[in-house]
């Protein structure tokens, strides 16, 4: 690209900005279309299928719901909301007589999990000129974060291959989006409990949503402390909105939870909530406590054993993504605004919170799979909008980069070896590779921390 | 009232020309002796209740839950007979399809309530009922539950070969408790004793026909127990003598000894000839025209015998690969990894090209009976333990060479061996091959060459099928790969008379109705599920089936008789090792604290440090 054409891209008017993100979305749609296909080629070729194992579980979970009348829960690991399964119904028509519309039937999940990545990318191209409309600053650079979720590969990868991801994503963007940009706090209370519902972990936010409506106009930097001011004040302007979207929240969450467990009792909580607090989950994954949890459990009657410190993980866990991180950006009061508008910087701030609890609630789970890190990818565009890595700090940034690709291709090698060779890499290679990608991501969370203290505070 | 136990013996000879196996055999009124040799026998004894409940257990109330249960074991199959035959030049023809049960190789106990009773009834006491047989430790959580019962199995006699200890002392005390002199029952311990030790099957099988309808009436409660020596097992086994009987209320003996007569026997209809004697007998003694008696006898007393043919149709048939049938093979595919794929290919001789259809891209197997008149279906069943496991998921579509029949017991997709109680599960799959057209066979069942056999191509790779199949995480250990075994699966043809299609040949006019009608009646009222010698086991895998059904099994094609472990696929699954425990504990909890430490710093210094602050230390490091 020319200096005169990048120009021009810079300089662009909102009609042409436009342009722009109609483009980008639909190429990110193409894309989209080419994986899918791909994917339902290799299904019918290639012995290793394109599909994901989750999607099968979710089509026979609505078969399940469609067909016979029964529960979700009937197929064994559905571990998820009844509601997926009802979303996915029209993937259990069958149309013998019509090979190709009974193919599009089951790939009616596939489109809405799409569908959802591609909103998912809309909304945030939309949060991010949100931040930008008022600077005549060009889309370009939001363009490129945008294309960070909307071209990704992975992101693409994943949802074509019907997980289910990106219905959690859509759901999470939707909610910000309207408590940021539409600033409608039931609204978006009510996307919050519907992905809290969906998935229990988004929790994490609510503290960080909360110090966000009771700080989201306030600067204190430089001003002495007061707990009048500083804590009763903000509180008591704010209460309202606090106790709109707390109380929203929490009888949405609970009007679904009671509906679902009205029908499928307590078959639902345990599935979908209680066994993620009870599981060890032995089977090999990225996960620090991965290895202990494999070899506590299977030496659970030995005498030998000292304390299982797995029973505490979760300790660590918390502490860091849903009270330091929210705390550390959304109630240090060294804030200093980058622009005129306070409040936007503290939805940005907001944003990166979400991004660096996510981080490091993944980086701290008992269980990691790949598709976990699109929890926080979502909001990595966000991040990197402000972020010193992309700027000045390059080449920290690119390391950054590497060390998390080289940690999950190193551990990808050794868990091949074991799976598919059947090699006993389970001790060292496998488990240093945990610890090195744990290791590695927790630098990582510490470079970012760095990173958004230096800009903001 | 109860009535004798009975006591029946069934000997096969080989078919040697100059078998002289039993030649020393004695038939006499006092005693019967049975010289070691080369042929099959298969002891039948009948219990009443009131004979064998006390020896189980004090408390005979203890078998009031239980409708049925039985305890099968066999360390032979008929892959290694049919091996060990060709090993020797014999004929292979029929094997030993006249006499052995259908006993999976093993040990097997399978149990069914009488109705009313829940399964936690059922095996608490069935646990107390064989708790002094209980060899291999038995729980009840170990049982699983499928369509025809509880179960429970295991594959491990390959470190004997004999049958377990407990269970057999227990069988000698019950066979020999009909014995009333001491001098006779010492003799017939010591000779059992030595039976068992080279017994090839066994199937014990208790049955409460009160569960049925005849409550109220006499006790019905019986226990049947088979033994069967296969041909050459009972070579270096010291002469068996069968002492005379008393009291034929007590006691009642039977023996019975034949050849197979090939000339007039087909697959389905063995022809037997021989002799025949009871004791008490029946029978006045019988003389050669010269005054000798009928058999050379070093006794006083006379002989007691009858000559006797008659014809049954054995439920179970092994398909004798000499005779032109199919083997199989069976292997895990390598690297095994951790979803191990189990591998069947079939092989026949080299005339015998296997038929692979273009369209289908499905084996084309001819079926063992007549494709005009029956429906025969191609299975294999596995019985797996509980290391591996099948995700019946995985078989909801049309797709595949097989297709899921069932799988029962410890099919949780996600629990590792060691939180898996259950000994394992039971799979029955349905093999997808290419169906013969009817219309290619004669009314005689034979192939009709096609004059375009284009959509058939000539096959190297006989792949049956292959199932994947899913390994669970084993516990840690002082290796670091688990070494397991799967029992090669049974590979057989299920074949039914087709009403349907005999009324069609009907109308078709290729037979006449009273010739369908006769081979209705021949097939309903002869001998396959009236066979004196395998009376079907409605609580195995036989129960699934109906009761007309005929079973071919294929031959599996085994390296290395020798070895027993040669009857099983082998497979390694990966482990921790448990030496490498303490260190992992240790390196994950200072990671992990190190890890909140260096985050608490970072926060500590958010918290505390002014921009400036910061901005002259990174001046400090950059300088």
């Amino acid at each position: 690209m020319t200096s005169h054409e990048n120009r021009s891209i810079k300089e662009t008017n909102p009609v042409s900005r436009k342009n722009h993100n109609l483009l980008l979305i639909v190429v990110a749609f193409l894309l989209r279309i080419g994986f899918f296909l791909f994917g339902l080629y290799q299904d019918a070729t290639m012995e290793v299928k394109y599909t994901d194992i989750d999607y099968v579980v979710f089509t026979d979970a609505a078969r399940y719901v469609y067909k016979y009348n029964r529960s979700p829960y009937s197929r064994e690991t559905y571990r998820y909301t009844p509601l997926l399964a009802y979303l996915l119904v029209p993937t259990a028509i069958e149309v013998p007589e019509n090979e190709i519309l009974e193919l599009i039937c089951f790939s009616f999940g596939k489109f809405v999990f799409i569908i959802s990545d591609l909103i998912t990318g809309i909304l945030i191209l939309k949060l991010l000129d949100y931040f930008n409309r008022d600077a005549k600053k060009s889309n370009y650079k939001n363009l490129v974060l945008s294309a960070i979720w909307l071209l990704n590969p992975m992101v693409i990868t994943i949802s074509t291959r019907g997980s289910s991801e990106s219905f959690l994503t859509v759901l999470l963007t939707s909610f910000l989006y309207f408590l940021i940009v539409k600033q409608n706090i039931i609204v978006s209370a009510i996307f919050f409990a519907i992905s809290i519902h969906y998935k229990l972990y988004p929790i994490i936010y609510f503290p960080t949503v909360i110090l966000y409506l009771v700080y989201k106009d306030i600067n204190l930097n430089g001003e002495k402390f007061n707990f009048q001011a500083f804590i009763v004040n903000p509180i008591l302007k704010s209460i309202s909105k606090v106790l709109l979207f707390t109380i929203t929240t929490l009888l949405v969450f609970f009007a679904l939870g009671a509906a679902m467990y009205q029908t499928y009792g307590y078959e639902f909580l345990y599935n979908s909530y209680l066994y993620h607090f009870i599981r060890t989950d032995h089977r090999h994954n990225f996960s620090i406590y991965n290895m202990s949890l494999y070899f506590k459990s299977s030496l659970e009657s030995d005498s030998i054993i000292s304390i299982d410190f797995t029973k505490f993980a979760f300790i660590p866990q918390f502490l860091v993504s849903a009270i330091i991180i929210p705390l550390l950006f959304n109630f240090n009061f060294k804030f200093q605004s980058q622009s005129k508008s306070i409040n936007k910087d503290k939805a940005m701030l907001l944003l990166i919170s979400f991004f660096l609890q996510t981080f490091a609630f993944v980086n701290y789970n008992k269980v990691i799979t790949s598709q976990y890190f699109i929890w926080y990818m979502v909001f990595l565009p966000f991040y990197l909008e402000s972020s010193t890595l992309l700027k000045g700090k390059k080449l920290l940034g690119l390391v950054c980069l590497m060390v998390w690709i080289l940690g999950q291709a190193l551990w990808l090698l050794n868990a091949y070896n074991l799976e598919f060779l059947g090699i006993s890499t389970f001790y060292p290679w496998l488990f240093v590779s945990s610890a090195l990608f744990f290791v590695g991501n927790t630098w990582m969370l510490g470079v970012f921390i760095d990173d958004v203290l230096s800009v903001y505070f | 009232m109860s009535g004798p136990i009975k006591h029946r013996i069934t000997v096969i000879s080989s078919n040697k020309v100059d078998n002289t196996d039993l030649d020393s055999l004695h038939l006499s009124r006092a005693k019967w002796v049975l010289p070691k040799g080369d042929y099959q026998r298969q002891d039948k004894f009948s219990f009443p209740f009131d004979k064998f409940a006390s020896l189980f257990i004090e408390d005979t109330t203890k078998f009031d839950n239980i409708a049925e249960f039985a305890i099968q074991w066999g360390v032979f199959n008929n892959s290694l007979v049919a091996k060990q035959l060709e090993q020797r030049n014999q004929d292979l023809k029929n094997l030993n399809n006249a006499l052995s049960k259908y006993v999976e190789p093993g040990y097997s106990v399978f149990a069914k309530p009488i109705q009313g009773a829940t399964g936690d009834t059922l095996l608490t006491d069935l646990m107390d009922v064989i708790g002094n047989i209980n060899d291999y430790g038995i729980e009840a959580s170990q049982f699983i539950r499928n369509p025809m019962s509880w179960n429970y199995f295991n594959n491990d006699y390959h470190s004997t070969s004999q049958l377990p200890p407990k269970l057999a002392s227990f069988l000698e005390e019950l066979i020999c408790s009909a014995e009333i002199s001491s001098e006779h029952k010492e003799t017939c311990k010591a000779d059992y004793s030595s039976l068992l030790k080279h017994l090839s099957s066994l199937s014990l099988e208790f049955n409460n026909k009160l569960s049925s309808s005849n409550k109220g009436a006499d006790d019905l409660r019986d226990l049947t127990i088979t033994l069967y020596w296969n041909t050459g097992a009972l070579q270096n086994v010291p002469s068996t003598t069968i002492h005379k009987v008393d009291n034929n209320e007590r006691l009642t003996r039977e023996i019975g000894m034949f050849e197979i007569d090939h000339r007039a026997s087909t697959l389905n209809d063995l022809n037997l000839f021989g002799i025949s004697a009871q004791l008490p007998s029946k029978l006045e003694p019988k003389f050669n025209h010269d005054g000798t008696p009928l058999f050379n006898s070093e006794d006083d007393d006379t002989l007691v015998a009858q000559k006797t043919m008659f014809y049954v149709s054995p439920r179970h048939i092994t398909l004798d690969p000499s005779g032109g049938h199919l083997v199989y093979s069976s292997k895990f595919q390598t690297p095994i990894g951790l979803h191990p794929q189990h591998q069947v290919t079939i092989a026949g001789n080299k005339q015998d090209s296997i038929k692979r259809n273009t369209t289908s891209g499905k084996l084309a197997l001819e079926p063992p009976m007549n494709p005009k008149m029956f429906d025969c279906e191609l299975f294999s069943y596995y019985r797996l333990p509980n290391t591996l496991f099948l995700d019946r998921n995985e078989f909801t579509s049309d797709n595949g060479d097989v297709e899921l029949v069932g799988v029962w017991g410890a099919t949780d997709l996600e629990a590792p061996s060691y939180k898996t109680p259950e000994w394992g599960s039971d799979a029955l799959l349905r093999v997808k091959v290419q169906p013969r057209d009817p219309d290619q066979f004669d009314i005689n069942g034979e192939l009709q060459p096609l004059v375009n056999d284009d959509d058939d191509d000539d096959d190297d790779d006989a792949t049956l099928y292959s199932l994947k199949l899913h390994s669970r995480y084993q516990s840690v250990d002082t290796t670091p790969y688990y070494n397991g075994s799967i029992a090669k699966p049974d590979v057989f043809w299920a074949c039914e008379l087709s009403e349907h299609r005999l009324d069609s040949l009907v109308d078709e006019g290729l037979i006449k109705a009273n010739e369908a009608e006769n081979i209705k009646n021949q097939y309903d009222n002869d001998l396959i599920y009236k066979n004196p010698l395998d009376t079907k086991l409605g609580v195995s895998m036989e129960g699934i089936f109906t009761d007309n059904t005929v079973f071919y099994h294929f031959v599996a094609n085994v390296s290395d008789i020798s070895d027993n472990a040669s009857f099983q696929d082998n497979f390694t699954i990966p482990r921790g090792k448990k030496e490498d425990f303490f260190i992992i504990q240790v390196a994950t909890l200072v990671v992990v604290v190190s890890s909140l430490l260096y985050l608490l710093r970072k926060a500590v210094n958010g918290f505390t440090a002014t921009k400036n602050q910061k901005k002259s230390k990174d001046d400090k490091k950059n300088q």
